[in-house]
């Protein structure tokens, strides 16, 4: 009963993550649009993209190996993976042991390698300059997260991140309650 | 009797190396030779394996040759079967691959006889138990690679490299022997056991670990004393290359902790620091040099200097916590340091193996001739692939588990006493970091270079698939990478006597835990399971494809690629690998390789091309070894007029010589 629950928790968890990560796309480009002083797409265009692109043909490129095939569906593949180790609503999640922070890190590395494999495959300049620009910034943020995991693995003592959350939030009621004593 | 095995393989690789002198003109000598090597390997590997997974008591055995008082020591126990496992393992794939490869080789004469010399040579130094029998045998296995490296002749290139790696062996191995000569005290106690029981004074054990660094660490390809690696490997044929990269830098790191770990005295503090800044250096240049080369072999063997970074963080990190009584960190970061042994040796002969298969359908190492290999190679493009991303530390493959390991051992360094190792160790973590992220840039490059995009050269665009037994020896390690990043526990558990052997204390037992997942300290702190993110990869990706098919169009249509309306846009407008590297160049190169580029514009009515010249420095050549190099042929000459003296003046020379030693001598003792 306790494992149905768990498994339930895992699965709504993990579909949670799966359908609001368009409506953050949507909010990241709003921002941006903004920030620019344009009024921008709506909030939801994602969506609307997602399922005229879902109607349209696959084209591949003359050129495109059977990587250009493979690669979407392993930058999907290890991006949710991460995704839904992230507690979002509930710590302790079924899974939650089988990868900590650093892996969570990592998986994300690994769709950015094949991410960026994909760019060079159709052999144009285009994809090239992107794949290239990519992993050039990925070299800068990639060490700047993982001394941000580290600060917070320091301080929490743990590199897990159900016990991560569990700590912050103890460590947050502590400091309101000492705030409300003084 | 494990021992005794193996000592039998040694003494057959001998044979063999003679048997291939004598039948040098049969037909099929190679590929006898080879098979013959990957047998003798094969069984010298199961006798490691029972020892370090069976028997686990150590073997010693004195055979009457050698010095004439001394005899030849040699002992099997843990860490020795380790390493032995590692390099029989290299040894078996790369015969494997050879069998296939030999063929391709245009001077077979001058690689066959001494590739089983320098299999046995290996084997040799991780046996040895007293230091004339070590020193000897890793002279023998500089001098068989060496023979190898230089085993194309004709190309200048390689004669270069031969010579820097015979000046740089040399100069490692008397550092290595002034070690030993420390370490037996006036006394010349020859023996490892020997040395283990005396204890030197702790300014000698510090000159030891100086000496051993200088020695172990310039074979093993440490920062500043890496020079000769990336002339040196990839001059030698393919299967050569496999080895010396992913497996005799190897033995240089069992030199290294044999010394360190076992036959030195208790480390102080500030050993660690020594290390962990010259690994932490050695991490991120070996990355930086390996990002600026387009020569694939050349790439490889500057990421094996990378790697060797990483491995030395780990035993850094080992002797800092041993050094102060943490010995279950320090049992951790040990363990991670030669889980990452095991793991490179792995994925860097698997990459060299395929650099090899290119070269020989191809004839190219320099990628900017290549291209487009996918669709000509695709066997050996999917293995390459398992190892570029093995190698760029991505899970669930093999390499992240051991970084993942460091990592969890750097993360305990907060508990460390010493301020200066509390502030240095999460510096060297960024570090660490820093060359994950810049690995993955270059295997991007490497790969999508290689085998990615258009061929470039009429070479890529003619070349065929490599034979059955290269691409068998490539699988074979691509399940193997495969195999200990999905299931560590097993690797990491068979490591637990070499750590409660050198440190008092072994990491827990991981094989009992929940979904075969590994815990290094306690599930609240972290944990990861290879097992249970390659299957959550595996389903999600699966079930995504079947979701995408079942709902959305299937149709698939082929189209000429976007390029912004030009017509027809040619391969030479494909990023090549040096416009790849560009950004990263400009942002690290400048300041480490003082990297200048040069645009030259013909003028309007000129038709020559404009071209762009990239330049770049390499620091550690231009101040270290080009003022060297100067000085001692500045020394040289003034030394000269030392040739034209008068035999009475020789006579006198002589006499101050001893002189001068015996007062040194008087004052020392």
């Amino acid at each position: 009963m306790v494992l149905i629950r768990d498994l339930t928790i895992q699965g709504v968890q993990m579909l949670l993550v799966l359908l609001l990560a368009p409506l953050f796309t949507g909010f990241v480009r709003k921002v941006k649009a903004r920030l620019l002083r344009r009024r921008g797409p709506p909030l939801i265009q994602p969506y609307f993209d997602l399922v005229r692109l879902m109607r349209k043909d696959v084209v591949l490129a003359d050129s495109a190996s059977w990587l250009f095939r493979v690669i979407p569906y392993l930058v999907f593949a290890a991006t949710w993976v991460a995704a839904s180790l992230v507690p979002t609503f509930r710590t302790g999640l079924l899974f939650s042991w089988s990868a900590d922070l650093i892996a969570i890190a990592a998986l994300l590395g690994s769709g950015r390698f094949f991410l960026a494999l994909a760019g060079l495959d159709v052999g144009t300049s285009f994809g090239g300059i992107g794949s290239s620009r990519e992993v050039m910034i990925a070299s800068l943020a990639e060490p700047a997260m993982i001394m941000i995991v580290f600060t917070l693995a320091l301080i929490a003592g743990s590199t897990q991140l159900s016990t991560m959350s569990a700590f912050m939030a103890r460590r947050r009621s502590v400091c309101a309650s000492r705030s409300r004593l003084r | 009797m494990m021992l005794s095995v193996a000592l039998v393989c040694a003494a057959a690789l001998l044979a063999l190396a003679v048997l291939a002198v004598l039948l040098a003109r049969a037909p099929y000598v190679g590929r006898l030779i080879y098979a013959a090597c990957m047998i003798v390997t094969a069984v010298s590997l199961a006798a490691a394996l029972t020892h370090l997974l069976a028997t686990r008591v150590p073997e010693a055995l004195t055979l009457p040759v050698g010095l004439p008082w001394l005899g030849a020591h040699l002992r099997l126990d843990a860490l020795s079967a380790f390493f032995l496992a590692v390099v029989d393992l290299g040894a078996m794939t790369a015969s494997l691959f050879a069998i296939g490869y030999g063929e391709h080789e245009s001077a077979p004469e001058r690689v066959v006889p001494f590739f089983p010399a320098f299999l046995a040579g290996m084997t040799l130094v991780v046996l040895a138990d007293d230091a004339f029998t070590f020193l000897l045998s890793w002279e023998f296995m500089s001098l068989t690679s060496w023979a190898l490296v230089i085993s194309h002749h004709r190309v200048p290139e390689n004669v270069r490299a031969g010579y820097i790696y015979l000046l740089m062996a040399s100069f490692g191995t008397l550092a290595l022997l002034l070690a030993f000569g420390l370490l037996a005290g006036s006394d010349g106690l020859y023996t490892f056991a020997q040395m283990r029981a005396a204890h030197p004074a702790a300014a000698t054990d510090a000159l030891v670990l100086l000496l051993v660094l200088i020695g172990a660490g310039s074979k093993a390809g440490l920062v500043p004393l890496h020079v000769w690696l990336p002339l040196a490997h990839p001059a030698a044929p393919s299967h050569v290359s496999a080895l010396m990269s992913g497996v005799m830098t190897k033995v240089a790191v069992y030199g290294f902790v044999r010394i360190v770990f076992d036959l030195a005295g208790a480390p102080s503090w500030w050993w660690s620091i020594v290390i962990l800044t010259v690994a932490g250096i050695t991490t991120v240049m070996g990355v930086l040099y390996a990002l600026m080369q387009h020569d694939l072999k050349r790439l490889l063997a500057y990421h094996t200097v990378e790697n060797i970074g990483i491995i030395f963080i780990g035993l850094g990190l080992a002797l800092a916590f041993k050094s102060q009584g943490m010995l279950f960190a320090a049992a951790l970061a040990l363990t991670a340091a030669l889980l990452h042994v095991f793991n490179h040796s792995l994925f860097k002969s698997l990459l060299f193996f395929g650099a090899g298969a290119v070269l020989t359908t191809t004839g190219e190492r320099d990628m900017e001739h290549l291209g487009g290999l996918i669709h000509r190679m695709p066997q050996t493009a999917f293995v390459f692939l398992i190892g570029c991303a093995a190698i760029s530390a991505l899970p669930p493959l093999n390499g992240f588990v051991s970084e993942w390991l460091t990592f969890q051992a750097i993360l305990l360094s907060p508990q460390l006493p010493s301020w200066g190792l509390k502030l240095l160790v999460p510096a060297i973590g960024a570090l660490l970091a820093l060359s994950a992220a810049l690995a993955v840039a270059c295997f991007v490059k490497a790969y999508g270079i290689t085998f990615l995009g258009g061929p470039r050269t009429r070479a890529a665009e003619t070349a065929s698939e490599t034979d059955w037994f290269s691409r068998m020896a490539m699988m074979v390690l691509a399940s193997l990478c495969l195999l200990a990043g999905i299931l560590p526990g097993l690797f990491i558990d068979a490591l637990a006597p070499i750590s409660s052997f050198l440190i008092g204390e072994s990491m827990p037992t991981q094989v009992g835990a929940q979904w075969l997942s590994i815990v290094p300290i306690a599930e609240s702190r972290s944990s990861y399971d290879g097992l249970l993110v390659f299957l959550f990869m595996a389903l999600s990706g699966t079930l995504a494809a079947f979701v995408i098919h079942r709902l959305a169009s299937d149709r698939l249509r082929r189209a000429p690629a976007w390029d912004c309306g030009y017509p027809d846009a040619g391969v030479v407008t494909q990023y090549s690998a040096t416009s790849f590297a560009q950004p990263i160049r400009r942002v690290f190169g400048t300041v480490v390789f003082r990297a200048r580029e040069t645009v030259e514009m013909a003028p309007p009515d000129d038709t020559r091309p404009a071209r762009l010249t990239v330049e770049l420095h390499d620091p550690i050549w231009e101040w270290i070894y080009a003022p060297l190099a100067g000085a001692i042929g500045v020394v040289a000459d003034r030394l000269n007029h030392l040739q034209f003296l008068t035999i009475r003046q020789f006579l006198t020379l002589v006499f101050c010589t001893l002189v001068v030693l015996l007062l040194v001598l008087a004052l020392w003792s």
